[in-house]
């Protein structure tokens, strides 16, 4: 291991906390960074499903309904289900973070950090 | 045996006449799982400021308990924790711990760059100075090469030594590796020996868990061991030596284990 000397000081005790950036802001950062990475399961499964509801009840079932309150099936049913697919995306990455609670370095900063990477990033 | 800590200073006085206070003051620790079993007794630790303090025992002891309780990773039943007279739930105090779990707990969503960057962002340090740091940390524990890896594709060695980069990251005053050299082979072990020495000698407080007693007897001042959540010696290597007519760690590690326990 070489210029070891060089990195190897460390911090006054009595300095006072101070942030250059927020840790809730690189939290969310980190979050958002991991929901693209894996982009495959967070975004292209959820848009698919959600897809395939459209298909399957706006277009295939929602050709035998005349329609509600004079609006015809499929635009009716298309605002629920992308509401739908948010909830879902933002639910199911969300809810990892309580047991990621334990793994940072501020956690009353962790879990809202967590939640809100996981529901901001939703596909929708 | 009653726990005996003569040999040990409690505060640090520098060459300028200020006292510093203890890197970790621990006082009536206790820690009871909700399962009932007790963890940690009552538990008195000191350690003062630029020590490197080893803390050995047998397996469910407490130490990796004592080391959750310290970083605020465990909640503790009853009993205060300070850390450079901060609270250690405080900022200021999670500012100056860094960490190098026993486990590999590396985050397999990011590089290894990026660890240690988010690592130092998570205590506050801005982006600029962070990749800087990684930089330098990658360079001393010859990572530069594997920056955009994944740690999945990093031998143990090298992941080993991405945990305690990371550790390092924020520029930590007190130290704690927990079991550092557990799987690691000889040449690691010597190169980690010899950067842990070198932590120390420019102001690092150390803690140390292992079970390799010849590991706390060539880099430790100062020793405790904990059997059943309780201190059961505490003093310097020396100190306990000739407390146990003892020639080794080693011999003082089975002498004060031998003893039967109050609890």
């Amino acid at each position: 291991m070489s210029n070891q000397l060089a990195v190897a000081e460390p911090r006054p005790y009595d300095a006072p906390y101070r942030a250059e950036r927020p840790a809730f802001a690189w939290l969310l950062e980190r979050e958002v960074l991991r929901f693209l990475k894996i982009w495959y399961f967070t975004v292209a499964g959820h848009v698919m499903s959600a897809l395939l509801f459209v298909v399957v009840f706006g277009f295939a079932l929602g050709g035998h309904i005349s329609g509600v309150n004079g609006v015809p099936y499929d635009q009716f049913i298309l605002p629920g289900l992308a509401g739908q697919a948010v909830i879902n995306v933002g639910y199911i990455n969300g809810t990892p973070a309580c047991s990621m609670l334990a793994a940072t370095a501020i956690s009353t900063t962790c879990w809202p950090a967590h939640c809100a990477g996981g529901s901001s990033t939703s596909p929708w | 045996m009653a726990h005996e800590n003569l040999d040990v200073p409690a505060a640090k006085i520098d060459s300028v006449g200020t006292t510093t206070p203890s890197a970790l003051s621990i006082r009536g620790l206790t820690k009871t799982y909700r399962g009932g079993f007790t963890a940690l007794a009552d538990l008195d630790l000191e350690i003062p400021d630029g020590v490197f303090f080893g803390l050995l025992g047998p397996n469910g002891a407490g130490k990796t308990t004592l080391i959750g309780s310290i970083c605020n990773l465990l909640r503790p039943t009853a009993g205060r924790i300070r850390i450079f007279g901060h609270d250690h739930d405080s900022r200021e105090a999670r500012q100056l711990v860094g960490l190098a779990e026993q486990d590999i707990n590396l985050d397999r969503f990011l590089h290894v760059e990026e660890i240690l960057v988010y690592h130092a962002g998570y205590h506050g340090v801005g982006r600029r100075e962070a990749r800087r740091r990684a930089r330098e940390l990658m360079d001393v524990f010859r990572l530069a090469t594997k920056a955009k890896s994944p740690p999945a594709a990093l031998s143990g060695g090298m992941q080993r030594r991405l945990l305690i980069a990371r550790a390092l990251m924020h520029r930590p005053r007190l130290l704690i590796l927990d079991e550092p050299t557990a799987g690691v082979d000889v040449e690691l072990r010597g190169e980690l020996w010899a950067y842990t020495r070198q932590l120390h000698k420019l102001g690092t407080t150390i803690l140390l868990t292992t079970h390799y007693l010849e590991e706390a007897e060539a880099l430790c001042d100062q020793i405790a061991l904990l059997r059943d959540g309780r201190i059961v010696a505490q003093g310097s290597t020396e100190g306990l030596r000739r407390r146990y007519r003892a020639t080794t760690v080693a011999e003082v590690y089975k002498t004060v284990m031998a003893e039967p326990t109050t609890r």
